[in-house]
């Protein structure tokens, strides 16, 4: 890795970055902003679209300044700091004073405001021998982490042995390399029923036993009940924000669909990620009672729902392509959580999560429950075609939703879906909606440039008709 | 020369002691992993249980069609096979969750039988197998391991009995043991047998009856204990992604080298599951053998454990050298043969890292080449 890129820790650099501009957005006029915003071409398209959604811009980055902050100073708080996964409800960290290394997040955001993205770190991985075709998503921050750039994780969780080989592979290898403790849950490829609901809470179970015995702690339950009250809060907003998304047209900016799974990540159950997304639900129903959609000129062409991830290379270009087509962006896999309520479940009840916290074991049941639905850990467990699985999740969106299309597009580590995403689109033509598989790389433009992609997404919806 | 039959068992999945046994009446089910389901049930089912694999191919159209671009040429090379017609005397197939794109592989294959008639066989079970050895994971292993057994006896008209099961464990342990003997001679000074041979020895404890191969594997052994023949060349072990192809191993031997062990599923990876015998519940410790040994990156965070058994396999092999292989976008075998790679090359063990493709192999040069400056440098 280049010397200059070793002089300052990643995570310290992501944070002086969001203090400053959590600085410029607070002491300056709206005027001041679109001044200093027009110097920073590179961040264009991040900064129409924040505009989109309110207020909500705010508290995001006060809300990452405050988790970036816990974990530059982890140590000196006395907090664990503990490697994990984008998938992985981090709120249960909370009772255990804990900070979470989130290895996708902190990819996104580095590849988001770093003008030269993660890539240099995506290749210090491979440097120390991790293979080129493995998975991108956590490369790009794990690469600084194994620089030794940022706060030493003291152990880490991750929940993605039986979902994504990739996934579990990374934090196996980090894990070993650096000889830290490591708890992987597994996940059996059913989702309900007697067998797999007793084997995930047993699996839960002997996560906190870990957890105790990494922390020195034993549960704080009282912290552990206000967590859970505010992960059903958080719930409860996003499952208003995705009823409206039902409505023609899409009243729902775009930013908001991230921005909903990047609160789930990382700020499961986090009281100062509550309002932003409190600001997202009010913006979306100014939208709805205006009769207007989120996109930039308030108008709907078309909807699109990713069917798996989306593209996160600098500055939110796949997001801003289809806001400048007045393309509706309806969630990608990465918004279906399953908590009780949500739309996308209705009629499908018995596969969602409740929060009970009658009791101490409600509550684990509850966690365990939670953690078997989040995004991927349900829905590629399995069959792609099975009952539960990523086909009946992603035909229920399109309806739902009335998509007009279809998008598949992950990283060129994601072996568990590009291993069936043929018979996959296959089968969403067979039901009505257009699909196209993008062949990219969702954090490195050296796959394929963005240009390229977005060539042929246009093709893709010229040829399809759908604009 | 012994070596022979095994070459030629080798050669055809449906080589002829599948055919005869078929022939008799027997039923006959592809599995995907020596490890897992496991070939001592279905021998107490008085069926046969063989090892899916390709070696039979020249491209890989179908297995293309239906997977995507970026995805390992094993499973795509069995949907091949299947494809052309070669998996058609299967009476049964079942896969298992090894790894992501083996998993895949049942998704891909259903999907094909779609658009192919009589591609899928009659039968067809997936069977799940936990990543950890938490007594919980144990629990379910063994559940799973009833319900396919009943599924067996549901849909093939057969009994599974503890006796049955009792008597095949004891069969299985004894191939076992020969196999154990078979590596134990590699490791003496004077090698009796190329690696390229050995593989084909091991391929052969997959792809016929046991009690077979047992009479075979000890009248081979006989003639190797007392062969005069050494194969000259610098000792190697292998490691990594599966590999069944005869000619990746000569490749690797016409360098001036000589595969004396390895830690690879054709390979010693399956005779290390001695299962108890005798036991009240077969079905138990058949699971807890088969979870307990279950050797591969997929265990993940056990790598400490079997660095330490790698390095102690080695060490009794005698090998000078370690080629640590991975089939492409096989990430699991790919990322832990580094780790591999600074272990053993911490205790002075030359290592080479090789990557390659599964099935016809179209890159013998690339491989001698990089074999030949290996076996030089040692």
């Amino acid at each position: 890795m280049r010397k200059e890129l070793m002089a300052f820790n990643y995570d310290w650099q992501l944070l002086v970055t969001y203090q400053n501009l959590r600085t410029l957005l607070g002491n300056t006029t709206p005027g001041e902003q679109e001044a200093i915003f027009s110097f920073l071409p590179r961040r264009a398209n991040t900064f129409e679209m924040l505009k989109q959604i309110g207020h909500a811009m705010y508290y995001l980055v006060d809300a990452t300044c405050e988790w970036l902050d816990d974990l530059v100073h982890a140590k000196e708080k006395g907090k664990k700091a503990v490697l994990t996964t984008y998938c992985y409800p981090v709120g249960i960290l909370q009772a255990f004073d804990c900070v979470p290394i989130n290895a996708e997040v902190l990819s996104a955001y580095g590849g988001l405001v770093f003008s030269r993205g993660v890539i240099e770190f995506l290749d210090h991985c491979v440097e120390l021998g991790m293979t080129e075709t493995s998975c991108s998503g956590q490369r790009g921050s794990m690469g600084a982490y194994m620089a030794g750039l940022g706060t030493e994780p003291d152990f880490c969780l991750a929940n993605t042995a039986g979902i994504c080989d990739s996934n579990a592979n990374s934090f196996h290898f980090y894990t070993s390399y650096k000889d830290i403790p490591m708890y992987m849950h597994d996940s059996p490829p059913d989702l309900t029923g007697e067998r797999a609901t007793r084997y995930n809470r047993q699996d839960f179970r002997q996560m906190l036993l870990f957890l105790e015995k990494q922390t020195g702690k034993k549960v704080d339950w009282d912290k552990l009940a206000a967590v859970i009250h505010e992960i059903q809060r958080q719930d409860d907003l996003i499952n208003d924000i995705q009823q409206l998304m039902t409505v023609v047209p899409n009243p729902v900016p775009p930013l908001v669909q991230p921005i909903i799974y990047l609160l789930k990540f990382g700020f499961n159950g986090v009281a100062g990620a509550t309002r932003v997304l409190e600001e997202m639900l009010r913006v979306s129903e100014e939208n709805y009672k205006k009769g207007v959609a989120g996109t930039l000129s308030g108008k709907e062409r078309a909807r699109v729902l990713p069917s798996y991830i989306e593209h996160y290379t600098m500055d939110f270009r796949f997001f801003n392509f289809f806001n400048h087509l007045d393309i509706s962006m309806l969630g990608c896999m990465l918004n279906y959580f399953f908590p009780q309520g949500a739309p996308y479940a209705a009629g499908r009840e018995d596969q969602c999560y409740k929060m009970d916290t009658s009791s101490e074991d409600a509550i684990i049941d509850s966690l365990a429950d939670q953690l078997s639905r989040m995004p991927m850990i349900k829905q590629i467990r399995g069959p792609y075609d099975a009952p539960e699985m990523w086909l009946e999740d992603t035909l229920s969106a399109c309806k739902l939703y009335k998509a007009d299309c279809t998008i598949y597009v992950g990283t060129l580590g994601c072996r568990n879906t590009w291993g069936m995403v043929k018979p996959f689109m296959q089968d969403l033509e067979a039901a009505g909606y257009p699909s196209y598989a993008l062949f990219a790389d969702a954090f490195d433009d050296r796959a394929r440039s963005w240009e390229a992609c977005k060539s042929a997404m246009q093709e893709f919806l010229e040829v399809r008709k759908i604009i | 020369m012994m070596i022979d039959k095994f070459t030629e068992i080798h050669a055809s999945i449906y080589n002829s002691y599948v055919q005869e046994f078929q022939a008799n009446g027997g039923k006959v089910i592809g599995i995907c992993y020596s490890q897992v389901p496991v070939p001592e049930v279905y021998h107490a089912a008085g069926m046969l249980g063989i090892r899916l694999r390709a070696n039979q191919i020249t491209a890989t159209t179908l297995g293309d069609a239906h997977f995507g671009p970026v995805v390992c040429s094993f499973p795509k090379s069995i949907l091949q096979m299947a494809g052309e017609g070669k998996l058609k005397f299967l009476d049964g197939v079942v896969t298992s969750s090894l790894c992501d794109t083996m998993r895949r592989l049942d998704d891909c294959w259903r999907r094909a039988a779609k658009d192919m008639d009589g591609l899928l066989p009659p039968y067809h079970y997936y069977f799940a197998v936990p990543h950890k050895k938490y007594d919980f994971n144990l629990e379910w292993f063994t559940e799973e391991l009833r319900l396919h057994v009943k599924t067996l006896e549901n849909r093939f008209d057969v009994k599974i009995t503890t006796e049955s099961l009792n008597h095949s464990i004891k069969l299985h342990n004894h191939g076992r043991r020969l196999l154990r003997r078979l590596d134990d001679i590699r490791s003496r000074p004077g090698v009796p047998i190329s690696g390229t041979d050995a593989l084909s020895v091991f391929v052969a404890a997959v792809s016929m009856p046991m009690e077979k191969f047992v009479e075979l594997t000890e009248t081979l052994l006989s003639e190797l204990e007392s062969s005069p023949k050494t194969v000259k060349g610098k000792k190697l072990f292998m490691v990594g992604s599966v590999n069944d192809d005869r000619a990746f191993i000569e490749s690797i031997e016409q360098t001036g080298a000589v595969v004396v062990g390895d830690m690879m599923s054709f390979g010693a990876k399956y005779y290390e599951n001695m299962i108890e015998e005798d036991s009240d519940d077969p079905l138990y410790e058949i699971a807890r053998a088969y979870l307990m040994n279950l050797n591969h990156p997929r265990m993940f965070g056990r790598f400490k454990e079997r660095s330490a058994f790698l390095a102690e396999r080695v060490k009794q092999s005698g090998a000078q050298g370690v080629i640590l292989q991975n089939i492409r976008f096989c990430d699991m075998h790919g990322c832990e043969n580094s780790l591999f790679e600074n272990d053993l090359t911490a205790m002075g063990i030359p290592c080479l890292k090789l990557e390659r493709e599964y099935g016809p192999l179209v890159e013998t040069e690339r491989v001698k080449m990089r074999a030949q400056a290996f076996v030089e440098r040692i």
